[in-house]
């Protein structure tokens, strides 16, 4: 694209290569934020509003896992929003947080099933890694259409 | 506190009335106001529960209501010919409402995200046939006369496209409370009871006797017109306009301020 | 912190506790689904009718609730009966399998309880 990059970029499209972050304290209530910079994201970056409700979901399980067996009290989630020609890629990571002093209950197990049963089915790929004191989740999910 | 035939409930400019009149000896012995709050305790307490997770602790929320409920005591003139457990719902509705408005409480998103609201599941269902595929929030805005920002806004505030149209127009299948107009109420609740049946008192016996048919009996428009004896088209009208009446009135004793 | 639509009412219906829920049952607002259901539960209901309605968002937490009332339902010989019509929020029941698991309609009055 020539010529002046805030004048010539439309303002409704997000373009290749662009990246946001988000970091907030890693509480359940903040999880909205994440909902909320998420809806504003991908419908930026060209997605419909049925893609844009799976997103958001979608991103509300990564940060879920993230935060699975830590202590909640404490850390930061960080996200990460990457847009490509043919995909969105979205990572969650947790930093900073202890480790839950508790044992997950029966309850808790089954949302992390749940979990991953809700991103496989919304998004094309998804992934965990944990090391030491942080977690992160991660999705990609693919334009249905022509590339934006 | 039974509803008789007879009683003329009183019109709601009674409530303003009242209020001027608490210098009025109450016409209940010590004894009897006991009793009435204890009764009611139950009631208040379930009043209180409605507006849970509005973010305020039940403990407030009952003191509330208890509070209202003594008021209601206190105010209530058994001559006037209104069932009690009616006034003392309108007051105590009333006071948990002014408790959160004093609060200055947003408890609903804003009017314009409302309105959006109303108008994106029309402009979705609308852009699905046209463009057949779901459209993006830049063509809902488009569609819409808003900004993304808004449509957005109006889809993280809960209030998003809707798949379906919940437009049940099927009135046969509907209970009493259903068609009065409440959203959610195929319930009946304590409260509503006590706000329907003096309402109810205020129709003539015919048209009383009629919604029984249809609504408690089970009885199709027909079957009720063969019984007394009229066009099905005549109790249809006499069914709508009494409905009419009643939610009338019964909004009318909802709106306690 | 971030105002979110959330609103429990406790209703009956032929002596049946229903519990309405309005808005969006996710992490943060879950538990206050859970104590509801609990007290419900520990107030001697092992019938309830769950009425989803009004919601417009429901996650894995969400979730996590209700199967955990539905097996203390079951348990004590009751059931935990889900009413819901947006498609969204079947969508997710469904991917879940648990549409195959809750007793789901789409009114009360076809709740069959």
């Amino acid at each position: 694209m020539g010529g002046d990059p805030l004048l010539s970029a439309p303002s409704d499209t997000l373009g290749v290569g662009d990246r946001v972050e988000l970091a907030f304290p890693a509480r359940g209530d903040l999880v909205v934020l994440a909902r909320l910079v998420t809806s504003a994201i991908s419908a930026r970056a060209g997605f419909d509003i049925e893609e844009l409700e799976d997103l958001r979901l979608a991103v509300g399980e990564l940060c879920l896992l993230a935060l699975q067996g830590s202590d909640r009290r404490h850390g930061d989630l960080r996200l990460e929003f990457r847009v490509s020609t043919d995909s969105i890629d979205i990572s969650c990571t947790l930093e900073g947080a202890a480790p839950a002093l508790t044992a997950r209950t029966a309850d808790g197990l089954e949302a992390e099933q749940l979990s991953e049963q809700i991103l496989s089915a919304l998004v094309d790929e998804h992934g965990r890694e944990q090391q030491d004191a942080s977690a992160r989740a991660w999705l990609r999910k693919r334009r249905k259409g022509p590339a934006a | 506190m039974t509803q008789g035939g007879d009683e003329t409930p009183a019109p709601d400019s009674d409530m303003a009335e009242h209020e001027g009149a608490e210098a009025e000896p109450s016409r209940l012995s010590e004894a009897e106001r006991e009793v009435m709050i204890t009764d009611n305790l139950g009631l208040s307490h379930q009043l209180a529960r409605r507006f849970l997770h509005r973010g305020e602790p039940l403990d407030d929320l009952v003191q509330v209501a208890s509070v209202a409920l003594v008021k209601s005591v206190d105010r209530f003139d058994p001559g006037r010919g209104v069932a009690f457990a009616a006034f003392a719902t309108r007051t105590i509705i009333g006071e948990l409402k002014r408790h959160f408005r004093d609060k200055g409480w947003a408890v609903r998103a804003s009017r314009r995200v409302q309105e959006l609201y109303l108008e994106l599941g029309h402009a979705t269902s609308a852009l699905v046939q046209q463009l057949g595929r779901n459209p993006t929030v830049a063509e809902l805005a488009a569609a819409t006369g808003s900004s993304e920002e808004a449509v957005i806004e109006a889809i993280e505030a809960g209030q998003g496209y809707r798949a379906t149209s919940i437009d049940a127009s099927d009135d046969e299948d509907h209970p009493l409370s259903a068609r009065l107009g409440s959203n959610d109420s195929q319930y009946q609740a304590v409260e509503e009871r006590a706000l329907l049946a003096p309402a109810l008192a205020t129709l003539p016996v015919r048209e009383r006797a009629i919604l029984r048919m249809r609504f408690m009996d089970g009885l199709t428009q027909s079957e009720i017109a063969a019984e007394i004896g009229v066009s099905q088209m005549h109790v249809s009208r006499l069914l709508s306009s009494s409905l009419e009446q009643l939610r009338q009135q019964i909004r009318d004793d909802d709106e306690v301020e | 912190m971030v105002e979110q639509h959330f609103q429990i009412e406790e209703r009956s219906a032929n002596g049946v506790p229903v519990i309405l829920v309005e808005g969006e049952i996710d992490v943060a607002t879950a538990p206050q689904l859970r104590e509801c259901l609990h007290s419900v539960i520990a107030q001697g209901n092992a019938t309830i009718v769950l009425d989803l309605l009004g919601v417009s968002f429901l996650d894995s937490t969400a979730l996590g609730v209700m199967v955990g009332a539905l097996k203390r339902c079951r348990e004590l010989g009751g059931e935990l009966h889900v009413v819901v019509t947006e498609t969204r929020i079947k969508k997710i029941f469904e991917i879940t399998g648990l549409d195959r698991v809750f007793p789901i309609s789409d009114s009360l009055d076809r709740a069959k309880v």
